[in-house]
C-alpha cells in the first residue's frame, strides 16, 4: 500500500514551536488560529465541546463564551499538555476593542520566555506578542479586525529590505544604544561585553581569570521592586532616610542597576559602609570592596602589563570576580588615602572610573584591552571631604549620613537584636528591650557619640547581662 | 549574585506557574493569607523590547507595607482568567474589587 503524503498549499507554516501557544499566535489570521487549533485539539479535548466552537464561530460574540467553557474544560484536565491547549485557545478570546481580554498576557510572555527556540523563529514570535502588549494598551481600540491579522500586517516586512531586517544582531556591545534592550526575566536578560575581543591583545598568564569575559555577554542586574528596596531600608537606617533616598535616586523599576557616583559623609561610625553594604544586599548586587586607607599608589588603576606582578584594574577586577557587568565598587574611606604624589595618587587613579564616558573605554594597561566599565556603580565613604582634591569631589554625588540620635534609639536598637538573633539561634526568643534597658543603652550609647558599632556591642552586653541576671533566679 | 533564598524564591515561582499550568488554583487559605489588592488595576511597562504587567491597587496584609497603601507590584507572571488571583515574581496576590471603570466603559 502506498501512502501519499498531501501538503496543503498555503498552509501558515509548518508546527515549529512546541507549545502550541506559541503556534496559534504565529498565525496570520484569527480563522487559521481556530482551524489550526481544532486540529491540535482532538487528542485532547472532548470532540463536542470542539465541534461546538466549530458550529457557533460564526456568531463572533457568541463563539467567545463557547471558547472560554472550552478553556475552563481544558484547565480542568489539569495536564500540562491540556493546560498548554487551554492557553493558545485564551488567545482566541482576545479582542483589541477589549484591552482587559488580553491579561493571558503575562503567562503567554513567560511561555515564550520558557521556550527552547531557535533564534529566528525566537524573534519572530517575539516580534508578534509584542503587538499583543501594544493591542492590551488599547492602541487599536476601535479595530474591526482581529489581532491575529494586526499582528500580522505589523510585522510585515517590506521584502527588498527583508533580509538585512532579519539578519542575526551580534550581542550587545557598546555602539548600540544604551544597555537598555531586553530586560525579561530569563532568556534575554540584559547582557554588556565588557570585554570585546576585537579591542584585546593576548592575555598572559597573570590573567587566566579573564579569558572567560572576554567577547562574553555578562549579565546587568535590574532593579527589582525599589518600593520594597526603598522601605526596607528606611527601616533600617531610620536616621538616615534622606541618604537612602538619595542614593536611590538613579534606581528605576526594571531598569539596570547603575548608580552615579556616590560619596557618602558621615562621622565614624553612623552606618555608612554598612548602608552600603545593606543596599548591595537588597539589589542583589555584588560589592568589591577597596580599602582606601590602604592604599598608598594608584594601583586602583592597575600596573602596567610589563611588570612581573601586572594587575588589572580594581573595576576590572571586580567584573572578573562577580561575572557581572554591573558590580558596586566600594572604596572604603577614601579621604585616608595616602596624600603625597610618589608612586601615584589613588585619588587620581580614580578619577577616569567616574566618568561614564571615559569609563565606557577604558584601557586596562595590565589586560591591555579597552573595557566597557560604564555599568559599574561607584560608592565611597568618607569622614571628610575637604582633603579631596576637587576634581575628584565634583564627580561624586556628596551624600551626608547624619548620625543617629536618641529618637532612633528604639528603632535601631531592634534591628540590632534582630540581628544578633539571626546570628545566634539562643537568641531568638529574647523579649524586646524595655524601657529601663533602653534608657540604660541610651546613656552609654551619647557617651560614644551615637556609633552604630557601639550600639551593636551594648545591646549584646545588655542581652549578656539580662541572662546572667536570670540565671541567679 | 544568585542567593540562596532568591533560587529558592524561582523554584517556588517556577512551581507554582506549573500548577497553574495544570489548571490548579491557589488552595482557599493560600488566598486568604495572600496579600490582597483593592481598587487594583493593571498597567503595562515597557522593558528594553519587552513588555511586563504590573498591578497597582491598595494593599492589605502584605509583609513589607502597611494596609491601605497604594502600591506597584512587581512583574506578574501569571494573571488569573476570572480575575481572582496574580503571581508576581515574588508573591503571590488575592485581587478584591477593581478599580472602577475607565472613562466610557
Amino acid at each position: 500500500m502506498q501512502y501519499i503524503v498531501a501538503t496543503i498549499q498555503g498552509a501558515p507554516m509548518r508546527d515549529r514551536f512546541e507549545h502550541p501557544a506559541l503556534q496559534t499566535l504565529m498565525h496570520s489570521r484569527w480563522d487559521d488560529a481556530l482551524g489550526w487549533l481544532h486540529g491540535a485539539s482532538t487528542d485532547v479535548a472532548p470532540r463536542w465541546r470542539l465541534d461546538n466552537v466549530m458550529a457557533s464561530a460564526i456568531d463572533r460574540a457568541y463563539v467567545q463564551r463557547v471558547i472560554r467553557d472550552l478553556v475552563d474544560d481544558l484547565y480542568a484536565r489539569g495536564t500540562p499538555a491540556s493546560g498548554a491547549l487551554a492557553l493558545a485557545w485564551s488567545t482566541l478570546t482576545a479582542d483589541p476593542c477589549k484591552p482587559e481580554s488580553f491579561s493571558f498576557l503575562p503567562q503567554l510572555q513567560r511561555a515564550i520566555d520558557h521556550a527552547d527556540l531557535e533564534a529566528d523563529d525566537d524573534a519572530a514570535v517575539r516580534e508578534r506578542i509584542r503587538i499583543w502588549w501594544h493591542a492590551a494598551q488599547a492602541e487599536w481600540k476601535g479595530s474591526e479586525v482581529s489581532i491575529f491579522r494586526i499582528a500580522d500586517i505589523e510585522t510585515r516586512r517590506d521584502p527588498d529590505i527583508d533580509d538585512h531586517d532579519i539578519a542575526p544582531r551580534p550581542p550587545l556591545t557598546r555602539d548600540e544604544p544604551a544597555p537598555s534592550i531586553d530586560a525579561d526575566p530569563r532568556r534575554s536578560e540584559p547582557t554588556l561585553v565588557v570585554m570585546p575581543g576585537t579591542k584585546a591583545t593576548k592575555l598572559n598568564n597573570f590573567h587566566t581569570q579573564y579569558k572567560d569575559i572576554v567577547d562574553a555577554p555578562l549579565p546587568l542586574l535590574v532593579v527589582n521592586e525599589v518600593a520594597r528596596i526603598r522601605a526596607t531600608l528606611h527601616a533600617e537606617f531610620p536616621h538616615a532616610v534622606t541618604a537612602v533616598d538619595l542614593m536611590m535616586r538613579d534606581l528605576r523599576e526594571g531598569r539596570p542597576v547603575t548608580l552615579k557616583p556616590v560619596l557618602l559623609v558621615g562621622s565614624p561610625g553612623c552606618g555608612k559602609s554598612r548602608l552600603v553594604r545593606r543596599l548591595a544586599d537588597v539589589l542583589g548586587a555584588f560589592v568589591y570592596r577597596y580599602d582606601a586607607a590602604s592604599s598608598s599608589d594608584s594601583q586602583f588603576g592597575g600596573t602596567g602589563k610589563a611588570w612581573s606582578n601586572t594587575e588589572p584594574s580594581v573595576p576590572a577586577r571586580a567584573i572578573a570576580q562577580s561575572k557581572t557587568a554591573s558590580p558596586i565598587v566600594m572604596v572604603d574611606e577614601i579621604d585616608k588615602a595616602a596624600e603625597r604624589n610618589w608612586n601615584g595618587r589613588l585619588w587620581d587613579a580614580m578619577v577616569p572610573f567616574l566618568e561614564r564616558e571615559t569609563a565606557s573605554r577604558y584601557r586596562d594597561q595590565s589586560l591591555d584591552c579597552e573595557l566597557d566599565l560604564s555599568m559599574i556603580s561607584y560608592i565611597a565613604t568618607a569622614n571628610d571631604v575637604s582633603k579631596l582634591p576637587a576634581p575628584l569631589r565634583d564627580r561624586f554625588r556628596i551624600v551626608k549620613v547624619p548620625a543617629p540620635t536618641l529618637a532612633h534609639l528604639p528603632k535601631l536598637a531592634a534591628n540590632v537584636m534582630r540581628d544578633l538573633a539571626i546570628e545566634d539561634e539562643a537568641r531568638q526568643h529574647d523579649a524586646p528591650l524595655a524601657t529601663d534597658e533602653l534608657d540604660v543603652i541610651g546613656k552609654a550609647w551619647a557617651r560614644s557619640r551615637f556609633s552604630m558599632r557601639t550600639l551593636q556591642k551594648i545591646v549584646a552586653a545588655t542581652l549578656e547581662a539580662r541572662d546572667s541576671y536570670a540565671m541567679r533566679h | 549574585m544568585m542567593t540562596n533564598s532568591s533560587r529558592k524564591k524561582a523554584e517556588t515561582l517556577e512551581r507554582d506557574i506549573d500548577s497553574y499550568t495544570c489548571g490548579e488554583v491557589p488552595s482557599p487559605l493560600a488566598l486568604l493569607q495572600a496579600p490582597t489588592l483593592d481598587r487594583w488595576s493593571t498597567a503595562l511597562h515597557q522593558r528594553g523590547k519587552e513588555f511586563i504587567m504590573v498591578l497597582t491597587g491598595d494593599v492589605h496584609k502584605h509583609p513589607e507595607f502597611q494596609d491601605g497603601d497604594n502600591i506597584h507590584t512587581s512583574a506578574v507572571m501569571w494573571f488569573d482568567r476570572e480575575n481572582r488571583f496574580a503571581r508576581t515574581v515574588s508573591r503571590l496576590y488575592a485581587l478584591g474589587r477593581p478599580a472602577a471603570a475607565k472613562e466610557g466603559e
